[in-house]
């Protein structure tokens, strides 16, 4: 396998991922919330969409209620595709961690 | 934000980025933007509210934008060959322009030639504008892509800009300063050794306009101004529609239909008044020509088409 097929997850998908992980479903301006300044709302729409389309994340919108108007906000959860590439990604880091910390040592 | 500039919002945005750009970015945005305003309890808050979706959505779109001006891998051939396209025409457009002075040179010997040759930055510059049209007609004919759509408009108004900006300073710049040292110079007789033609002010003359050579009244100057951006402007509406109608048939007779008149208008200058023949472009008014051109190319002729405009239903 190259190196170009393997999937490739940016920090801020990895944000977004491991924010989805731990709360569950979430909207883009919660995510920007929620994320202590590490998402930034002018960017977050953007990846998030990439990240759809690259099949990490399932969306749907959120039901309004009666009378309300509007656009529905769209909830985000991670698919199992990406919680397998993110547990590749960290197990990635460990053994590269590991490896550092012997060759140092 | 009302529901109606919402929705106004994102089929703008559809028809300018496509339709997974509308549903997977900007709808997601708006939402939340509305949801937020909604929320605010006083008006200060609602206020920061737009302006932090306000900020956002211009963040977006210039991300947005900068994507789809990238070319991807399958999009080159056909970016290539309209750029193929634009370049064919620009060299037939020059040659066109050029050929009238071809007697004058096999006549008058090389000094005139080289005159002739001086021309070459006023004839590109104005064959140019002309070659994008059957450029953007083939793009606008042949693409149903949205983005490859709004990728080559960020392309074209790149170099329509470039023109413009060019073709301007030579109007304001060049040509005045040109005008006065062509009337000297036709007042003493023109140069006819080699040494007085390579002179710089000449070259200068050549690359100017008729606007400062031949004194007119400010209304006169206003009113050529004023047709010569009418007339290309419904002459370049025609012949995007012909095109668009005839799909590459049209690129050719767009082409003919520009070139041709460009051909005979100048082909009658030389013999008419030798002298006046150095700034054969004064019948075309060039800059403003060129400006109308380009920026009615870019606003007609890769406009999305209707069937790129719907947006999921929200």
């Amino acid at each position: 396998m190259t190196t170009s097929r393997l999937p490739r997850l940016s920090a801020t998908e990895r944000v977004i991922l491991e924010l989805l992980l731990e709360h569950g479903e979430l909207f883009g301006l919660a995510m920007v919330e929620a994320s202590d300044g590490r998402l930034k709302r002018g960017t977050v729409y953007v990846t998030l969409g990439r990240m759809e389309e690259k099949g990490f994340l399932d969306s749907r919108q959120e039901p309004l209620p009666p009378g309300a108007t509007g656009l529905p906000r769209r909830l985000y959860t991670p698919t199992g595709h990406a919680r397998q590439v993110l547990a590749a990604w960290r197990a990635a880091e460990r053994v590269m961690a590991g490896h550092l910390s012997t060759t140092e040592a | 934000m009302r529901q109606l500039s919402a929705h106004a919002l994102l089929r703008w945005t559809a028809r300018t980025f496509g339709d997974d750009a509308a549903t997977l970015v900007f709808e997601p945005l708006i939402a939340d933007w509305q949801q937020e305003r909604r929320a605010a309890c006083s008006r200060t808050a609602r206020a920061l509210a737009w302006l932090r979706g306000a900020a956002a959505l211009l963040c977006c779109l210039a991300a947005v934008g900068i994507s789809h001006a990238v070319p991807r891998a399958e999009d080159r051939p056909r970016v290539g060959r309209s750029a193929a396209v634009a370049f064919a025409f620009l060299l037939l457009g020059t040659a066109v322009l050029l050929v009238p002075f071809l007697p004058w040179w096999l006549d008058r010997g090389w000094v005139f030639g080289r005159l002739a040759m001086d021309l070459l930055p006023t004839t590109l510059g104005f064959a140019w504008p002309l070659a994008l049209v059957p450029a953007a007609v083939r793009l606008g004919a042949t693409s149903r892509d949205a983005r490859l759509a709004w990728r080559a408009r960020a392309i074209l108004l790149l170099a329509a800009a470039g023109t413009t900006a060019a073709l301007t300073i030579v109007d304001t710049v060049v040509a005045p300063v040109a005008a006065r040292d062509f009337q000297q110079r036709v007042r003493h007789s023109l140069p006819t050794v080699p040494e007085a033609v390579n002179a710089p002010a000449v070259r200068l003359t050549a690359l100017s306009t008729s606007t400062g050579v031949v004194p007119r009244s400010p209304n006169e100057q206003r009113r050529r101004a004023a047709m010569s951006l009418l007339w290309p402007a419904a002459l370049l509406v025609l012949g995007w529609r012909a095109g668009r109608a005839l799909a590459r048939a049209g690129v050719v007779v767009l082409a003919v239909w520009w070139l041709l008149p460009a051909g005979i208008a100048l082909t009658f200058q030389p013999a008419a008044t030798p002298f006046g023949s150095l700034h054969p472009m004064q019948f075309f008014e060039t800059p403003e020509f060129s400006a109308a051109a380009v920026w009615l190319a870019i606003a007609m002729a890769l406009r999305p088409r209707g069937d790129q405009a719907g947006v999921r239903a929200a």
